[in-house]
C-alpha cells in the first residue's frame, strides 16, 4: 500500500469519524433539549392543576363557611323571629292585622325554607353522611319539587365513596349541569345515570331540551358568561376525567368519565 | 451476477436519483426547501444520464464530446449552488448572508481555477474537493444552529436533518477521494477503482436518505 492510498483511507476514516461525532453531539443536545421542554411542560401542567385545586378548595371552604353562617346565624335569627311572631295572640288582632300577621308568618316560613335550601346547596350534609348517590337523588328531588320538570336517577349502587373531595367535585358538576338544564334547556325531563366500571365512573346526564354540543361548550367556557362551565372544566381537570357534550336522539347527553382507583380487596 | 453488479455500478449515478424523484412525484413535498432539493435531483439526473450516455456512445460522438468530464464539473457547480439555496431557504444558518458569501467565494474559485489553472474539459479534483469543503461547512453550520434554534420542537425529526446528515456523510467520504483522485489513478489503479465504487455506494445511500426525507416532508392530504 503506498502513501497516497494510506492517506486516502485514513482521511476518509477521519472525516467519517468527525461527522459521526458532530451528529452524536447534535442528537444528544436535541434529546436533552426535548427532555427539558417536556419537564417544563409537565411542571406548567402541574402548576396549573395546583392552581385549579387551590381555587376549587377555597371555593368549597367559602361555601362551607357561608352555609354555616346562614344556618347558624341567619337561620337562628329567622327561627327566633318566627318564635316571637308565634307568640302574638291571633284572637287579639283585628281582621286587617290578622291578614298582615298571616302574610308575615307565610313570608317568614318561606325565607326560612329558602335559607335552609341555599345552605344545603352550598354544603350538603347528605353528601358527607350518605355519599354521592344519595346526595344526587336528594338534589334531583329538591329541584323537581313543584316544577314541571321531571327528573329521575339510575345510579350504580356499587359506587362507594373513596375520596370525599372527589365526590364533592362530581356533585358540584352535577349541580351546575342540572341548574343549567333548568335555566336554559327548556327541557321537560332529565335523567342522571351512573355506571361504575373497572377503571372509571361513567355518569350520564340526559335531557330532552336544547343542549350544548362539545364545540359550543369549548367556546362558551372561555367567555365571561361561561363561568359555570369553566368551573365544570376545572373540576374535570382536577379529577383527571373527561366530559363530552353530544346530541343524543331526541335530546342532549353529557357524559362524564372520572377515573377511580380499584380496591382489590373488594374483588376477593 | 457479476454482469448485474457491473451494470449497477455503471449506472450508479443515474438509477439512485430515480428513487427520490419518484417519491417526490408521488408524495409532493410541501416545504419550499424540499422543492429546491427536487430541482437539484432533476438537474443531477439529467447531467448524470448525459454523462453516462456520453461514455457508452463515445465512439459516435465528435472528439470534443468524447469526454464527459465537463458534466462532472457542471454537476459540482450546480450541486453547490442548489444546496446553498436549500440551506438559505431553511433559514437556519446565521448570519443569513453567509450561504451567499460562501457561494460567491466558491464561484470565484471555480472561475479562477478554470481560467488560469485547469481546463473545463478535464475533471477538476480541486473543484470537487472545494465542493466538499463548502457543503461540509454549510452542513456543520446547520447542525450547530439547529442545537440553538427554538422554532422547531425537534430538529432530529425534521426532513432537513436527514438530508443534511446524508449530504455530510457523502461529502466527508468523497472529499479525500477527489482530493487525491489523480495521484491515486497514477499510482494505484486498483485502489482508484475501489474508491470509485465507494463513491458510488455513498451516492446510492445519499439518494435513498434523500428519498426518506422527501417522504417525511410529504404534503398532508385531507384524507390523512
Amino acid at each position: 500500500m503506498n502513501d497516497i492510498t494510506y492517506i486516502v483511507i485514513v482521511g476518509i476514516a477521519a472525516m467519517l469519524l468527525l461527522m459521526v461525532s458532530v451528529l452524536v453531539v447534535v442528537i444528544y443536545n436535541q434529546r436533552r433539549q426535548a427532555q427539558h421542554r417536556d419537564a417544563m411542560e409537565k411542571l406548567r401542567e402541574q402548576q396549573q392543576n395546583q392552581l385549579i385545586e387551590a381555587a376549587v378548595r377555597s371555593e368549597e371552604i367559602e361555601r362551607h363557611r357561608i352555609a354555616e353562617t346562614l344556618h347558624d346565624e341567619v337561620g337562628a335569627i329567622l327561627s327566633s323571629a318566627k318564635l316571637h311572631l308565634l307568640g302574638i295572640k291571633e284572637e287579639s288582632l283585628d281582621e286587617k292585622d290578622r291578614k298582615l300577621y298571616e302574610k308575615g308568618r307565610e313570608l317568614l316560613n318561606e325565607v326560612i325554607q329558602k335559607v335552609r335550601g341555599i345552605s344545603h346547596n352550598l354544603h350538603s350534609n347528605i353528601l358527607k353522611e350518605f355519599g354521592l348517590n344519595e346526595a344526587i337523588k336528594h338534589f334531583v328531588r329538591k329541584v323537581t319539587e313543584g316544577s314541571m320538570l321531571k327528573g329521575s336517577t339510575e345510579l350504580d349502587e356499587n359506587y362507594q365513596t373513596r375520596n370525599p373531595d372527589e365526590d364533592i367535585s362530581i356533585y358540584r358538576m352535577v349541580q351546575e349541569l342540572v341548574n343549567n338544564i333548568l335555566k336554559y334547556a327548556n327541557a321537560t325531563q332529565f335523567m342522571i345515570s351512573s355506571k361504575l366500571r373497572e377503571r372509571d365512573l361513567h355518569l350520564v346526564i340526559f335531557h330532552n331540551g336544547e343542549g350544548l354540543t362539545q364545540e359550543q361548550f369549548e367556546q362558551l367556557r372561555y367567555q365571561k358568561q361561561g363561568l359555570g362551565l369553566k368551573n365544570i372544566q376545572n373540576r374535570v381537570i382536577l379529577l383527571r376525567g373527561t366530559i363530552l357534550f353530544t346530541r343524543a336522539g331526541e335530546g342532549y347527553s353529557i357524559d362524564i368519565h372520572v377515573p377511580v382507583k380499584t380496591n382489590h380487596s373488594e374483588h376477593v | 451476477m457479476d454482469r448485474f453488479i457491473h451494470v449497477v455500478f455503471l449506472w450508479s449515478e443515474v438509477w439512485p436519483l430515480v428513487i427520490p424523484l419518484a417519491i417526490a412525484l408521488v408524495c409532493r413535498p410541501a416545504s419550499r426547501p424540499s422543492r429546491v432539493l427536487v430541482l437539484y435531483l432533476v438537474f443531477a439526473l439529467l447531467i448524470n444520464l448525459s454523462a453516462n450516455l456520453m461514455t457508452i456512445y463515445r465512439a459516435q460522438l465528435p472528439p470534443r464530446f468524447q469526454s464527459n468530464n465537463i458534466l462532472y464539473n457542471l454537476h459540482s457547480v450546480v450541486k453547490v449552488f442548489l444546496f446553498t439555496w436549500y440551506f438559505r431557504r431553511l433559514g437556519l444558518i446565521n448570519p443569513r448572508w453567509l450561504p451567499q458569501l460562501v457561494l460567491l467565494l466558491y464561484g470565484a474559485f471555480a472561475l479562477v481555477n478554470f481560467i488560469f489553472f485547469e481546463s473545463i474539459w478535464v475533471l477538476s479534483s480541486r473543484l470537487l474537493s472545494a465542493e466538499s469543503i463548502v457543503l461540509l461547512f454549510l452542513c456543520i453550520l446547520y447542525f450547530l444552529n439547529s442545537m440553538h434554534d427554538e422554532t422547531e420542537r425537534n430538529w432530529l425529526k425534521h426532513p432537513s436533518f436527514i438530508v443534511t446528515a446524508a449530504l455530510s456523510f457523502y461529502e466527508a467520504a468523497t472529499f479525500f477521494i477527489f482530493l487525491f483522485y489523480y495521484p491515486i489513478v497514477a499510482t494505484n489503479i486498483q485502489f482508484g477503482i475501489l474508491t470509485m465504487k465507494i463513491y458510488a455506494v455513498c451516492f446510492i445511500i445519499f439518494s435513498i436518505l434523500t428519498a426518506v426525507a422527501l417522504h417525511k416532508d410529504r404534503r398532508k392530504t385531507s384524507a390523512a
